[in-house]
């Protein structure tokens, strides 16, 4: 069918083809507007697909309290103390302090280590380099579940070293409700991927940049820290940032490393049960704190966003 | 003080070898220029001094203090590299304090001397300039400035020049010698580029495959070459080279003879030979011209001619190439069996014709067509001043100049049987 004819198609009322059939030849006329078409059904499912959960959270956040059975897609009522009522009930706000924290720590000791290995993978040549690699990132793919009972022993000094001869016994130290317990295990996680960031970013700094660190009266770690770091910035940013949400949003160690008692560095997984009582749970506050709960990732994804795009876009290109 | 000094000093990679046994010398405020074709250890060389590289044995020596495990940090040396290696996240002013301050030096101190070295690169009123927002030849001063605001005792310098355009290069090139004369402190320069080597130093260090060949004056490298090596590489073109054999009372080739009016050392007749000669040290023999259609351009006079020459060579002019103030003549010597002033035939050279070629370069000829003489017979001479014998095996210089010894030459021969 010519383009002529089908112009005159899709013009004239009255025409016998149907509506399929204008569509199907204005669409082979005129490919653009199929792409277009596409773009926004795949840019609109994605969008109702990751947006309708914080809808839906709020939605049950502003039903009152009462009215919670038969929630529709609008809310039954309007109760924003709902937001307020959640630091008042439980110390919401503390919980979020101590994931923050927690979030913080990690994401230190993650950059430093994943530093100093990624200075050595990337600007190095040595004898198993890539089993090492490969090792390292293995690690990262095991299940955190294997690692369960064995920290816990760990973390809550049930395991003897050895015995002093005074019949002192030298155990682990007592982690169990402190920073450490899930600091360290996360920090063991997510330091692979850091690694791999952070190598490929430190192996495209010129050998010439850090030399001239160096002759100027740099260490090896002060060329790093000093030369080689901040022109890798947005490969840090990316590293740091992605290890913040990984911790953030953390469920295993972040329950079974607590008690999960506000002073014993619960974090907000803890908070959000605590809403839960014996003999009714207080959805509206549950879902209002978990919008509350996102607002520090959406803060820094805004904030880092333009250096993790160019970090991962960088990254994957020079792979 | 910044004298320097290696030692015995080696470096190894894997199985390769970077550097074998380099002993050097370098005194205070020298500017001595390490040069080599890529890969002959020069850089090694150099990065050795800075501590960028550990030797696998041997010493060196800065100020008389062994240095050969201390970091580059506590060398009292500066640098600067062939990638200029300005740090990009830091303006110009940060960039050339940055050792003053990684040394705590206080800040009036840093801003005096950072105008100073600033001033002196011509670069005062650009210090918060950014690397990426200046040119090439701006950045490779600041790098210059970053070197000397510390004042060090040795200044390296890996190629600095090389990343700039010609016009740059020259300019730079001037400007790195005043600033050697305005701080007089010792500078090791690394460059693959011998016309460099030759303006800037007042030493070179030649090297190859590793190894030193010869450490002298420009000049001295220039016209007693220590072997076939320096010979081949110092100089612009390079020098022409024919294999040989000696006789009794000279040289032949299979082109030509040459008479040798000296009494060689530890030689044999039969011996294979090198016969090297510079292209300026080649003229048109007496009388001889280039014939073109449009008649004879040019007759060399015996006038023009001082030195001692050697009888005239028969050749066919093969490509000029004009380059202003001289004449570059690619000839190749006539076909065996027709070799000789008297034998007929213009054709060019056939297949299985002779490799071994002579460039010389002559002065211009204003009304000559380059085009027109290709091609042409005329006979050149040797000045046999300036011809050198080099050992057929080893490469090692037999002598310099085949005419009655003058002092230089056994000044040369003296170093040189000192040296052995």
């Amino acid at each position: 069918m010519s383009a002529e004819q089908s112009r005159t198609g899709e013009t004239t009322e009255g025409d016998e083809k149907n509506l399929v059939e204008r569509w199907a030849s204005g669409s082979i006329t005129d490919p653009e507007r199929t792409y277009k078409i596409l773009f926004y059904i795949v840019a609109i499912s994605f969008l109702v697909t990751t947006l309708f959960p914080f809808y839906w959270l709020t939605v049950l956040a502003l039903t009152p309290e009462g009215n919670l059975t038969d929630v529709g897609l609008l809310p039954n009522g309007f109760n924003p103390g709902a937001f307020v009522e959640v630091f008042t009930t439980v110390p919401f706000h503390i919980y979020m302090l101590n994931s923050v924290i927690i979030g913080l720590l990690t994401t230190a000791l993650v950059l430093l280590l994943a530093s100093l290995a990624g200075y050595a993978f990337g600007r190095f040549e040595f004898p198993g380099r890539t089993p090492l690699m490969l090792i390292f990132l293995a690690i990262s793919y095991f299940p955190p579940a294997a690692f369960l009972l064995p920290l816990f022993e760990l973390f809550t000094a049930n395991i003897t070293f050895f015995s002093l001869p005074g019949g002192t016994e030298v155990t682990s130290p007592m982690l169990f409700n402190g920073p450490g317990a899930m600091v360290l295990p996360y920090s063991a996680l997510f330091l692979p991927l850091s690694i791999f960031i952070l190598t490929t970013f430190y192996s495209q700094i010129p050998d010439g940049l850090e030399d001239a660190a160096r002759v100027e009266g740099n260490t090896r770690l002060g060329a790093l820290f000093k030369v080689i770091m901040p022109l890798s910035a947005p490969g840090v940013a990316t590293a740091g940032v992605l290890t913040f949400i990984a911790v953030y949003n953390e469920y295993f160690f972040a329950f079974l490393m607590t008690d999960g008692r506000v002073q014993n560095w619960a974090t907000i997984v803890w908070g959000l049960l605590s809403y839960q009582g014996r003999f009714q749970t207080s959805y509206n506050l549950m879902a209002a704190a978990s919008l509350l709960g996102v607002i520090p990732i959406a803060i820094l994804v805004v904030i880092a966003q333009e250096k993790i795009v160019s970090g991962l876009t960088a990254g994957g290109l020079k792979e | 003080m910044g004298d320097v000094t290696y030692d015995d000093v080696r470096k190894e990679y894997g199985d390769a070898t970077a550097v074998e046994g380099l002993s050097l010398d370098i005194e205070d405020g020298e500017f001595v220029t390490l040069v080599g074709p890529s890969g002959c250890g020069k850089s090694t060389s150099l990065e050795m001094v800075a501590g960028l590289t550990e030797p696998t044995s041997g010493s060196v020596y800065i100020d008389g203090e062994d240095v050969t495990g201390l970091p580059p940090k506590d060398r009292d040396i500066a640098m600067v590299f062939q990638n200029i290696a300005l740090f990009p996240h830091m303006d110009v002013y940060d960039n050339i304090s940055y050792g003053l301050r990684l040394r705590d030096t206080d800040s009036e101190e840093v801003d005096r001397r950072v105008e100073t070295a600033a001033e002196m690169v011509q670069m005062k009123g650009m210090l918060d300039r950014m690397p990426d927002e200046m040119s090439g030849g701006q950045q490779q001063r600041v790098a210059i400035a970053r070197a000397i605001v510390r004042e060090p005792a040795v200044f390296l310098m890996d190629e600095p020049l090389a990343n700039l355009d010609a016009k740059l290069r020259v300019h730079m090139r001037t400007q790195l010698q005043e600033l050697h004369r305005q701080l007089d402190t010792t500078i090791i320069y690394v460059t693959h580029n011998q016309e460099e080597a030759m303006t800037m130093s007042s030493r070179i260090a030649v090297m190859n495959e590793g190894e030193l060949q010869q450490f002298d004056e420009p000049l001295e490298c220039y016209y007693h070459p220590a072997n076939r090596f320096v010979a081949g590489f110092i100089g612009s073109p390079s020098m022409n080279f024919i294999e040989g054999r000696l006789t009794d009372d000279g040289v032949e080739t299979d082109h030509f003879d040459l008479d040798i009016e000296r009494s060689l050392h530890d030689t044999e007749v039969g011996q294979r030979v090198t016969v090297g000669v510079r292209p300026e040290d080649i003229t048109l023999a007496e009388s001889a011209t280039f014939e073109t259609e449009s008649g004879p351009v040019d007759t060399q006079d015996e006038s023009e001619l001082d030195g001692t020459y050697s009888d005239p060579i028969a050749v066919v002019t093969d490509v000029l190439e004009p380059v202003g103030d001289d004449i570059y003549v690619y000839t190749r010597f006539p076909d065996e069996g027709q070799a000789g002033a008297d034998s007929a035939g213009e054709d060019r050279a056939g297949p299985g014709g002779n490799e071994e070629r002579l460039l010389m370069s002559i002065p211009p000829m204003p009304d000559m067509s380059t085009y027109e003489a290709e091609g042409q017979r005329t006979q050149i001479a040797l000045n046999l001043d300036m011809v050198h014998l080099f050992d057929g095996e080893t490469g090692a210089a037999i002598t310099h100049g085949l005419t009655q010894a003058t002092q230089s030459d056994d000044r040369s021969a003296s170093t040189r049987a000192e040296s052995d």
